[in-house]
């Protein structure tokens, strides 16, 4: 039996979310989500449909727009599109089990209808046009659609195909493939291939799906290893993911990190790693993990340009935040140079359970409880009173970002 | 064996927030009704708690929907009949089952 997979996306979400709470159609108003206060190169996150229609990129700086007059300039709300989107993933459990159901990004879900479909009784598309107004009647959003009996072709269905029909629904078919998916062209418009391959597979000749699909799959392996054989089987219409078949990383790391919008010395930025590794390693307790790798990556000022990239494996997994600190702070002590820097990355990897921890002879085990026991405070207070209630006292200077950082979400506005 | 997990459709995760408001959207989709259960399974019950002695025990329990934890017992208050098994307090009256998964002795 061919699976039936619904590919579903939020048309232009965070610009259709503005409209909507500003009583406004979308396809009629030219709204543009961006944060104004930064300054005239802050990047553009989404603009709506009726400004997609001048033609422009999906990802500008506010600049590089065209001079319309009439733009409204949204701030980003990124809590308010969490909640949206959320509710939105609520509104497909209804339909279906949590297990045929994954979550793509914040406006794209892939839901596996096929063993719904004698439930529902009808067509694929008669389904999927119910969906559509369903969430047109609920939230005032518009949505596309890609069906077919694949993840992949779904939604390369869907970004081909639906985003042009006037239904915004598309099905593909076994037929489609040899009709549709092998007239794509150029290369980098089919879902998982980039620019970097685009390039790549232009010189071996090829400049359509067709004929990545018609070249020989043993060809593409020895140049490209797995990534050659797995462009082939998608060029070919053929994706065996299935969405009950979760995938669990067996290695996992969490980062933080952040541009700055002005110069940092290698003494200010000290300070910032210190902030910056007390919310790590509380989120690493929140998660009940220890890790055992700890990174850093630098990138200094535009006119310097370079940057560093240093690891360190630690000798046993920990979460102890004064441990894991004062490792970050000698590796950013011996590498960093004295220059400007601009963007800073920390991350906690190899990340395992925390349930037991291994014994260390050179670290005292009451040491480590007291940390923990503070950890957890810390913890406790900042979910009762917000995650600016409990600070180290240097996020009062200048330089700190903290309180900047603790008001965004993903480094937009909240 | 071609690789059918969902390994390449893995999101890429820019926004940890939307983590923690999925779990939301997933606990509440997950909520049922408490099962209640015949005097043979509470009496299993019963006899399991009076008779674990070390073991790890494998607790199923209902906390808005079912959950289950694996772990040892840590304490059993008895008075405020509450057990307690790797930090997680659960209500006597919350277990739907118990299996001892290893005898200690």
């Amino acid at each position: 039996m061919d699976k039936v997979i619904f590919c579903i996306d939020l048309k232009s979400f965070y610009a259709s979310v503005e409209c909507v709470d500003r009583n406004l159609d979308p396809f009629l108003v030219n709204l543009a989500v961006c944060d104004v206060s930064r300054g005239n190169g802050s990047i553009i996150l989404a603009i709506s449909p009726r400004l997609k229609q001048y033609g422009i990129p999906s990802r500008l700086r506010i600049f590089e727009l065209p001079k319309i007059d009439d733009i409204i300039f949204a701030k980003p709300r990124m809590k308010r599109y969490l909640e949206v989107s959320s509710k939105i993933v609520s509104l497909y459990l209804e339909y279906v089990n949590i297990d045929d159901l994954h979550v793509y990004s914040i406006d794209e879900c892939f839901l596996d209808f096929t063993h719904y479909m004698s439930f529902y009784n009808c067509s694929p598309i008669e389904l999927a046009t119910r969906i559509k107004d369903e969430i047109y009647s609920r939230f005032h959003l518009h949505v596309t659609i890609g069906i077919s009996h694949n993840m992949f072709l779904a939604k390369v269905c869907m970004d081909i195909e639906a985003k042009h029909n006037d239904n915004q629904i598309a099905f593909w078919k076994e037929e489609d493939i040899k009709n549709k998916l092998w007239k794509i062209s150029p290369l980098d418009k089919m879902w998982g291939i980039g620019k970097g391959y685009k390039q790549k597979l232009n010189r071996l000749g090829i400049y359509n799906v067709g004929d990545l699909a018609t070249y020989p799959q043993e060809k593409l392996k020895e140049k490209f290893g797995i990534k050659g054989e797995e462009l082939s089987l998608l060029a070919n219409g053929i994706d065996d993911s299935d969405i009950r078949n979760k995938y669990i990383p067996n290695d996992s790391s969490i980062t933080s990190g952040q541009v700055f919008f002005k110069d940092y010395s290698k003494e200010e930025i000290l300070l910032i790693i210190k902030e910056m590794m007390d919310d790590l390693v509380l989120r690493l307790y929140e998660t009940f993990s220890t890790c055992k790798e700890i990174s850093l990556s630098i990138g200094y000022s535009k006119n310097i340009t370079g940057g560093l990239n240093k690891h360190q494996i630690l000798p046993f997994a920990t979460n102890d935040l004064i441990y894991l600190r004062d490792i970050m702070l000698s590796l950013a002590k011996t590498y960093i140079d004295d220059k400007p820097i601009r963007n800073i990355s920390l991350s906690l990897g190899k990340l395992q359970s925390s349930s037991f921890i291994m014994g260390n002879i050179f670290y005292s085990i009451e040491k480590q409880t007291k940390q923990r026991n503070l950890l957890k405070t810390i913890s406790r207070i900042r979910k009762s009173y917000g995650n600016n209630s409990v600070l180290r006292l240097s996020s009062k200077l200048d330089c700190s970002t903290i309180y900047q950082k603790h008001n965004q979400i993903g480094g937009h506005a909240k | 064996m071609r690789d059918t997990t969902l390994k390449k459709w893995m999101p890429f995760q820019a926004l940890t927030e939307q983590g923690t408001y999925l779990s939301h959207v997933i606990d509440y989709h997950k909520r049922c009704q408490k099962p209640i259960l015949s005097e043979e399974q509470q009496e299993e019950i019963n006899y399991i708690l009076t008779n674990y002695l070390d073991s790890t025990l494998i607790i199923n329990y209902y906390d808005n929907y079912l959950q289950t934890v694996t772990g040892k017992v840590s304490k059993l208050d008895v008075i405020n009949r509450l057990i307690t098994i790797n930090d997680i307090k659960i209500k006597l009256d919350d277990i739907t089952s118990i299996v001892l998964k290893s005898a200690s002795f």
